[in-house]
């Protein structure tokens, strides 16, 4: 292990005595504290829940991660990791009081080893970016979600990130082989091995989707993977959404693993193409299917076949094959426009995320729509239907607070349905904020002991990201940092 | 039941317990904590010779094929729930005759789910993308302290909380007991291809084989014979490179090579590092000991397996010293784990390591000091 102490460690610091330190620390680019600079930091992509920082710092470097986060720690001062702020569960909502360690300066591609097919990242690098780097190496970086443009590796390994095509690929722990991390105490350890031979427990896999609770990324290995030699983009429309979700059920039962499966509801059509995002889809369907097949060219031509006969036996009323990239890529336009799209209906937007079993998920979406219907919301539905993941997207305005107290009714039925029905609470965007008081729908106390007993190995002093993801015993309540001021939360 | 057995690694066995409920099993694990009982889990016993001899003057089996087998197959939702004592065996012919795999790897005889998934090895039908941990969607755990719990789900995708299933996985029971696990579903390939290859020297073999890993081979093995080097690759989808194909039962002489004993008190030991680290790996053991000594060589997981007499042991260590490359002693005599610690140098974590251990099992009943580190 690093740099694990240093000798000012013990002197602690009040808090002008921190922003004096944080300032004086070499590799830190900006150190903010000012409110109207503050301002933007205040919520991460769900802004329903927001906090104020004591200050923003953006380190430039790994030893900048490190020395804040003992200047933090001298001062007592509760911290947290943000990269582009895109995360929707408020993973990245700021501690009241405490430091914001914005990453997103940390954004270098330190190597790329097309042989062993690995990349080493800083935390602050676009998702996307990566992919760009390695095409012409014949590679790409699997897990894409859908604000792959703008969101960061960092982040993506705090919230396990998935994407559409996490069905073959799986979401973001399996592509990570190893991790240089800022532990709460300061020290630099790196977790995981660059080949993937894990030696002792699999910390790196307990550390990606940790929400920035157990420490700080500094550096990354990731896997790379060919780019498919064919690709085979499908548009279904179907009459109802049931039989959608029957069609992708069938799918997987007969053994076809797709690439992608994302299914769109009749509002989410009508809405996307009403706006620049128009894709072609079928305004007179009531749900379209997004179907890729990848690999090689006879494996994905026979699976094609496959699939177009499980639709027509499904009752679809229209197969459309993509004949070329630029079809595919409008396909696409319209998936990932969708919520962009919904900035149509209203001008706020709850964009929901939980997993069901795929069998299930006809019931639940019926029961879903129900519910917001006689809250009287606009719902739009968006599905990973392959994964048996669903995006129920509440249209609404904040400014209304009748129709807020009614958006958070209808959130919280949601994770019962969902739960109730065999499901989890998230399938990509994490616990956070959002969810973390909803724990208790999913596991016992018993099954939450163990999640704590990582947490407390890592982070006995409860400064890193305090508060999120897993919920204070109910016993202790008292000693919850929701109760110390940290996360003060407006929704 | 399996015959009783007299000790692990020369610490003597004081008593088996066979648990036939999982209430039986938490009295017996709070028991132990009180009156200091290190208890070793068993049940197929197919690597109870893995790992640390025990830290204790004596040890308890843990038998818990008492809880009998179970496999809920649902081919709709492409997954199985399965007890942790039912053989692997059992549960792949299960999944198979509804046209489905799970990748739990069947290599050991007698080896069960709970067993594999505790101990994770390296599965020869695999790429190191493909590993068993990223199919393990949800498992129930009886902790050290003898409390049922349950981590993931039931489901496919799933970020919830802190993701135990990857620690618990690999974790040799060293931090609770798999009861129960729901593991993804694979499609049963409809034909496996499977070509092999001579070739005069490793060099030759080496330079076709990382051509051959670009056609994503669901298993690639080279074993030097008579003085040939053979090359055997085995896919599940048709290869588009074209080559002579021979029967698919080629792919068995790799899995045989790998369950033939050491001889002479040799260790069996598996050296991992990057893909192409494995030329390196495979010129230093064959200086070391020849090549005849070498298992098998498989690039697509980076790892040399190798048959090394004791003695050479600590060569072989001293050549890893810089961490490039990781050791690890699956099989050897007592005396050599006496010397060594099976796992190789313990990563820079190990601090955070013994830290969950003691959270997880304050009293040490689990296993102890045969994880690495001797946790």
């Amino acid at each position: 292990m690093k740099n694990r102490s240093n000798n000012s460690a013990s002197t602690s610091l009040d808090r002008p005595g921190l922003l004096r330190v944080l300032r004086g620390i070499a590799g830190i680019g900006e150190v903010l504290d000012r409110p109207a600079d503050l301002f933007a930091y205040e919520s991460d992509g769900l802004t329903l829940m927001r906090g104020k920082p004591l200050a923003v710092v953006v380190p430039l470097d790994r030893n900048a991660v490190a020395e804040t986060v003992r200047a933090c720690n001298r001062a007592s001062v509760p911290f947290l990791a943000r990269g582009a702020g895109t995360g929707l569960s408020g993973g990245a909502t700021p501690i009241d009081g405490g430091v914001l360690i914005e990453c997103s300066q940390m954004n270098r591609i330190l190597e790329i080893d097309p042989v062993n097919r690995t990349a080493t990242v800083q935390p602050g690098l676009i998702n996307a970016k990566l992919s760009e780097a390695v095409h012409e190496l014949g590679l790409l970086y699997a897990p894409d979600p859908s604000s792959q443009t703008a969101c960061t590796i960092g982040g993506n390994i705090a919230e396990n990130s998935g994407g559409p095509h996490t069905l073959k690929y799986g979401t973001t722990s399996p592509h990570v082989l190893a991790l240089e991390v800022v532990l709460p105490d300061g020290e630099v350890v790196s977790l995981g091995r660059r080949d993937g031979h894990q030696v002792g427990y699999d910390l790196r896999g307990v550390f990606v989707g940790s929400e920035g609770t157990l420490g700080i990324v500094t550096a990354a290995t990731v896997r790379l993977v060919a780019i498919p030699k064919q690709v085979c983009t499908m548009l279904v429309a179907f009459d109802s959404l049931r039989a959608a979700c029957e069609a992708v059920s069938m799918v997987i039962a007969r053994g076809i693993v797709p690439a992608a499966l994302e299914l769109m509801d009749e509002r989410t059509i009508k809405v996307v193409e009403d706006s620049v995002y128009a894709a072609g889809y079928p305004r007179d369907a009531r749900a379209v299917l997004l179907v890729e097949l990848d690999g090689d060219e006879a494996e994905v031509q026979a699976d094609r076949v496959r699939i177009e006969s499980i639709m027509h036996e499904r009752a679809a009323i229209e197969v459309r094959v993509a004949k070329d990239a630029a079809e595919a890529a409008a396909f696409w336009r319209g998936r990932k426009g969708a919520f962009g799209a919904m900035g149509r209906l209203a001008p706020d937007l709850y964009v929901h995320d939980a997993v069901v079993p795929r069998t299930r998920l006809p019931e639940v979406v019926e029961e879903i729509t129900r519910i917001a219907e006689e809250e009287g919301l606009l719902l739009a539905n968006i599905l990973h239907a392959g994964d048996g993941n669903l995006h129920p997207n509440i249209c609404f305005d904040r400014r209304d607070p009748d129709e807020m107290e009614r958006v958070r009714r209808v959130g919280d039925r949601i994770l019962e349905i969902c739960v109730n029905a065999g499901g989890v609470l998230s399938g990509e965007h994490g616990i956070g904020l959002e969810k973390r008081d909803h724990m208790h729908l999913m596991f016992s106390e018993e099954d939450l002991d163990p999640m704590r007993w990582v947490h407390d190995s890592f982070d006995p002093d409860d400064r890193c990201n305090p508060g999120k993801q897993i919920p204070t015993p109910r016993a202790c309540t008292e000693s919850n940092p929701r109760h110390r001021g940290y996360d003060k939360v407006e929704f | 039941m399996l015959d009783a057995l007299e000790d692990v690694d020369g610490i003597p066995v004081a008593a088996t317990h066979r648990p036939e409920s999982l209430e039986r099993l938490a009295t017996l694990l709070i028991d132990a904590g009180k009156s200091g009982e290190a208890l070793v889990p068993a049940c197929g016993r197919s690597k109870l010779h893995w790992g640390n001899a025990p830290r204790a003057k004596q040890v308890s089996l843990l038998d818990l094929a008492g809880l009998g087998s179970k496999i809920d197959l649902d081919v709709e939702e492409g997954i199985v729930t399965v007890g942790a004592s039912t053989p692997v065996e059992a549960l792949q012919t299960a999944a198979r005759e509804v046209g489905k795999t799970t990748w739990l790897d069947g290599l050991y005889p007698h080896a069960t789910v709970g067993g594999t998934i505790a101990t994770h090895p390296l599965r020869l039908e695999a790429q190191m993308g493909k590993l068993l941990r990223d199919d393990v969607l949800g498992l129930e755990v009886m902790t050290a302290g003898g409390t049922r719990t349950r981590c993931g789900g039931r489901v496919v995708k799933n970020v919830s909380g802190f993701d135990l299933t990857r620690l618990y996985c690999g974790a040799w029971g060293t931090l609770g007991l798999v009861t129960e696990a729901t593991l993804r579903l694979r499609p049963l390939p409809d034909e496996v291809f499977v070509r092999q290859e001579e070739f005069p020297d490793w060099k030759a073999a080496f330079d076709t084989a990382f051509g051959v890993l670009n056609a994503d081979p669901d298993g690639l093995a080279l074993w030097s014979e008579s003085g040939a080097v053979s090359m055997c690759s085995r896919y599940e989808t048709q290869p588009t490179d074209g080559g002579d194909r021979v029967d698919a039962h080629a792919w068995d002489i790799a899995r045989k090579r790998m369950l033939q004993p050491p001889e002479n008190g040799a260790a069996r030991v598996r050296i991992a590092g990057r893909m192409t680290d494995v030329i390196e790996i495979r010129a230093a053991v064959a200086k070391l000991v020849g090549d005849q000594r070498i298992v098998l060589v498989l690039p697509a997981l980076g790892a040399v397996y190798a048959d090394i007499p004791a003695e050479t042991l600590g060569d072989l260590f001293a050549r890893a010293d810089d961490g490039s490359w990781s050791v690890f002693i699956e099989a050897a005599e007592p005396g050599v784990k006496a010397r060594f610690d099976v796992f190789g140098h313990g990563p820079e974590s190990l601090r955070l390591m013994r830290a969950l251990k003691t959270r997880f099992d304050p009293q040490g009943v689990l296993s102890p000091g045969r994880f690495v580190g001797r946790i």
